[in-house]
Formats: structure tokens, C-alpha cells, sequence
């Protein structure tokens, strides 16, 4: 598998190279160096999901698997670029957002026979990238790409991590996740590490019993796998969830019998930026500025929807001097 | 609003969609619900202040988007880098200690309040209490 820029990434970097600003792969965590790729996410509320153009065409809406996997193509996007019917085949290029990843071997399969009528174009996973610090910024929706490696393991952002194999039906064969130790309350843990994917604090059922909890748990949902369908519980841990040294109070937490390994998903991490060092297994988990989530500087600056006035922080601060009440609803 | 007749108080409606039929023209239709000159009405078409809130607070079942809630903040707090936490909240997400009464919201709202606008509050009618509705 081959990288190469697209012509407009190199008319940048030759600019910067004009202007006499050196482009220095560093030693340490990067999160200075310049990105390669800032690749847009979609989160579907079940899967990030990126736009992928396949041999040029598309574009292809591709779920991003933050495990390691041979990269998936449905046979209906296959059979209208006429890659194939089945087995594995050889793409020329898969192209995300200006940057393209060169000579990529897939698994034609059928996506629908998993997931439906709904189901996505094909499936990339974290190892595509390997060779870059991949960044999964869950507050910005972006898939950041860069030259370096991480610092050594410091349990305050950066982990040393392990993949396991978790096989997930045939499609996806050998897969591989990453997975860190947490801090359960005095538990420790060790749990996938899944950003791009839904849940929270994912346990299995038998934790119900034993976690202190901030209320019971209620079902919220059902879950299918090969083996059945399975209800999952919602509920609050009562107590710490330490990540590296990030400490999360009464996180959310979800129970299944589903659930075979506990994990990590992106309903309890969507507030951090996740760097991979697939080179060195290592992993940082940052969480930026809380005042720049994209998302509380689009609640600041909601704007009236009918007649003038100040946008929603600022009329709140306005009235500081006043008993203010806020209600958030739904309007049928 | 109108059962809290104060000026010490005011309102701001965050209209999102959650249902189904939810959409900013139907936003706009349900200001008419609470209707106050103390009232600000925003449409937050990506739930932005519903996730922020769920992430800061503790929700029922797990939820993560707060929606059907109300808060109240105390004179002071201030909305600066990071979200206000409000010093009092109920919502309809699930049963819990929190699970809204609209005389407890009231009452809450009312303690508030600087001693001299408290004693010229009325007290709850019959008939609110019966509707079990908001009604500040």
C-alpha cells in the first residue's frame, strides 16, 4: 500500500517550503506538526462515517471501524465500478478529502446481508493510516492526519496499547482492537478502546449487580448479534471512570449480555481528540479546551428565531443580575 | 412564568428537534406555549446545548441528550468558557428524584428570588396544581 498527496496538498506544502518554513517531522507528540489530511466525519449516532472516493469515483459513504481491518467494499459499489463479485480485489486508490492512499487491497462484501438495505458503501478501519499519527477528533468530527510519533507513555494522556482479535462475522475476519487499562471505580480494566463507535461505558450485564449505580438501569434499546437479540440497560456508575489521567465522574454507563468485553464508545469520549502511534501501539487521549468544542460555541451563539437580540449566551449573561430558568424542549 | 409575576426572572427557550415532526417552523408555532415578554425563544437545529448538557450531567438511563428539562440559575451565574451548571434542574427523561413537579420547579425558582419580590408572589392556584404543567 502507497500514499501519495494529491496535487493540491503539494502546491501547499511547496508554499510553505516558498516562505521558508521548515517542515520538521517531530520527535515527540505532535500535535504542532502540520496535518496532512483533516478528513470530515460523520457521526450517524452508530458509526462515524467518511466520504471515499474509490478509483475517483463516488462519493462513497464509507463507516470508519477504529479497529484494524481489511478495508470492505459492498458488492453493490464493487459491481457498478466493475471491481468485482467477490473475494478480494486491488483498488487503485481510495481518496478522502484531497488525500489519497494508493493500491489498497479489499474484501468484497455484501453489507446489506449485515446491516440491511440501509447499510453504508464499505468499511475502512484505523490501519489504512498506519503509517501516520491518526487522530480522531470526536469534538471537531475530523479524522486528522500527520507525520511523527507519540511520547512515551506517560498515564496522563498517552498509553501503551494492545490489539486482541474480535472476530466479527466473516466479513470481518481478523479484525483487531485496540485496548487500553481503565480504572472502574478500585476496578481495574481493560476495555476497547471504540471512539468511532456508539455506546459509552460498555459493560456486560453482570456489572449491573455489582457496579453502585446512580439509578437503576432501564432498558434503552436492543442490540443484535449472531448469537440473538439482546435489550441493553441504561444507567449512571456511581463513582470515577479514570481514562490515562482523565477522571470521569458518574459517567453514563450501558449494560448487555451482548457486551462481551467491556469498552469505550463514542457517547463517553466525544469530547476528547484520540491519536493513534500505530508504529509504537501507543494511543494519547487529549481532551482540548471544553470553550472550544465546536459544539458549546454553536450553543453560545444560537440565535433568536424570531425578532432581534442577542444570541443565547449573551442574553443569559444579560440578565445576570436575574433568576434566569432555561428549558430545553422539544417543540410537537 | 405569569404564577412567578416578577421582573427579577427571565426565560429562555431552546426549541430542538427531537420527534419526528420537529422542524423550525413548528418551533416557532410553540413559542405561543410560553408566551412572556421575559421570554427569549432559539431553535438549536443541532441539539448543540442538548449534547453539551449531556455531557455534564448526570441523566436518566444514560441518556446523553438533555431535552424535556428545565434549569434554573441562581443571580450570578455567569455562562463564561464553559456551560453554566444550573443550581436547580428537573426534567421528564424518567423517574428519578429529579422528575419534574412544577410546584417543586416553582418553589425553587421562588427561593431564588431577592426576599422583597418573594412576598409579592401569589400562591399556586388549584387548577395548576391539577394540570401538574409548568407555570412560573
Amino acid at each position: 500500500m502507497r500514499l501519495h498527496l494529491c496535487q493540491r496538498t503539494i502546491a501547499v506544502l511547496c508554499l510553505v517550503a516558498g516562505l521558508g518554513l521548515a517542515v520538521v517531522a517531530p520527535t515527540h507528540a505532535t500535535e504542532d506538526s502540520l496535518p496532512l489530511a483533516s478528513i470530515p466525519l460523520t457521526n450517524t449516532g452508530q458509526f462515524s462515517v467518511v466520504e471515499v472516493l474509490v478509483n475517483g469515483a463516488g462519493p462513497f459513504q464509507f463507516v470508519l471501524d477504529d479497529g484494524m481491518a481489511t478495508t470492505v467494499i459492498d458488492r453493490r459499489v464493487a459491481e457498478k465500478l466493475k471491481l468485482g463479485a467477490e473475494g478480494e480485489v486491488r483498488v487503485a486508490s481510495l481518496g478522502f478529502a484531497g488525500f489519497e492512499i494508493e493500491d489498497v487491497q479489499a474484501k468484497l462484501v455484501d453489507l446489506t446481508k449485515i446491516w440491511g438495505d440501509g447499510a453504508k458503501d464499505g468499511v475502512i478501519a484505523l490501519d489504512l493510516f498506519s503509517d501516520y499519527l491518526t487522530t480522531l477528533d470526536l469534538p471537531g468530527q475530523r479524522l486528522i492526519l500527520r507525520r511523527g510519533k507519540l511520547s512515551p507513555a506517560d498515564g496522563d494522556e498517552i498509553l501503551d496499547y494492545a490489539l486482541v482479535s474480535r472476530t466479527d462475522g466473516e466479513a470481518f475476519e481478523g479484525r483487531q482492537v485496540v485496548t487500553i487499562e481503565v480504572a472502574v471505580g478500585d476496578d481495574s480494566l481493560i476495555a476497547d478502546l471504540n471512539p468511532a463507535s456508539w455506546g459509552a461505558l460498555t459493560l456486560h450485564r453482570d456489572y449491573a449487580d455489582k457496579l453502585p449505580l446512580t439509578f437503576e438501569p432501564g432498558v434503552i434499546g436492543n442490540t443484535v448479534n449472531d448469537k440473538g437479540t439482546f435489550s441493553i440497560l441504561g444507567a449512571g456508575f456511581r463513582g470515577t471512570l479514570a481514562i490515562a489521567g482523565h477522571k470521569l465522574k458518574n459517567p453514563g454507563v450501558y449494560f448487555s449480555d451482548a457486551f462481551d468485553h467491556p469498552s469505550l464508545g463514542s457517547g463517553l469520549l466525544d469530547s476528547f481528540e484520540i491519536t493513534y502511534d500505530q508504529a509504537q501501539q501507543r494511543v494519547r487521549i487529549h481532551k482540548p479546551n471544553p470553550a472550544n468544542h465546536p459544539m458549546l460555541v454553536k450553543a453560545a451563539g444560537l440565535t433568536r428565531q424570531s425578532g432581534h437580540g442577542a444570541d443565547l449566551r449573551t442574553t443569559f449573561n444579560q440578565n445576570l443580575d436575574k433568576v434566569r430558568v432555561m428549558v430545553l424542549l422539544s417543540p410537537t | 412564568m405569569r404564577r412567578v409575576g416578577t421582573e427579577q426572572l427571565s426565560l429562555q427557550v431552546v426549541w430542538m428537534p427531537v420527534l419526528d415532526p420537529d422542524d423550525a417552523a413548528a418551533a416557532l408555532e410553540a413559542e405561543s406555549i410560553l408566551a412572556d415578554p421575559r421570554a427569549a425563544h432559539f431553535w438549536d437545529a443541532e441539539q448543540s446545548l442538548g449534547k453539551m448538557y449531556g455531557k455534564v450531567l448526570t441523566l436518566p438511563r444514560g441518556r446523553s441528550l438533555a431535552w424535556d428539562i428545565y434549569f434554573v440559575y441562581a443571580a450570578g451565574v455567569e455562562w463564561k468558557d464553559e456551560l453554566p451548571l444550573p443550581t436547580d434542574w428537573q426534567h421528564q427523561l424518567g423517574m428519578d428524584e429529579r422528575h419534574l413537579d412544577g410546584e417543586k420547579l416553582r418553589e425553587a425558582v421562588v427561593a431564588l428570588l431577592p426576599e422583597s419580590e418573594r412576598q409579592l408572589l401569589a400562591p399556586p392556584t388549584v387548577a395548576a396544581e391539577k394540570r401538574g404543567t409548568i407555570n412560573f
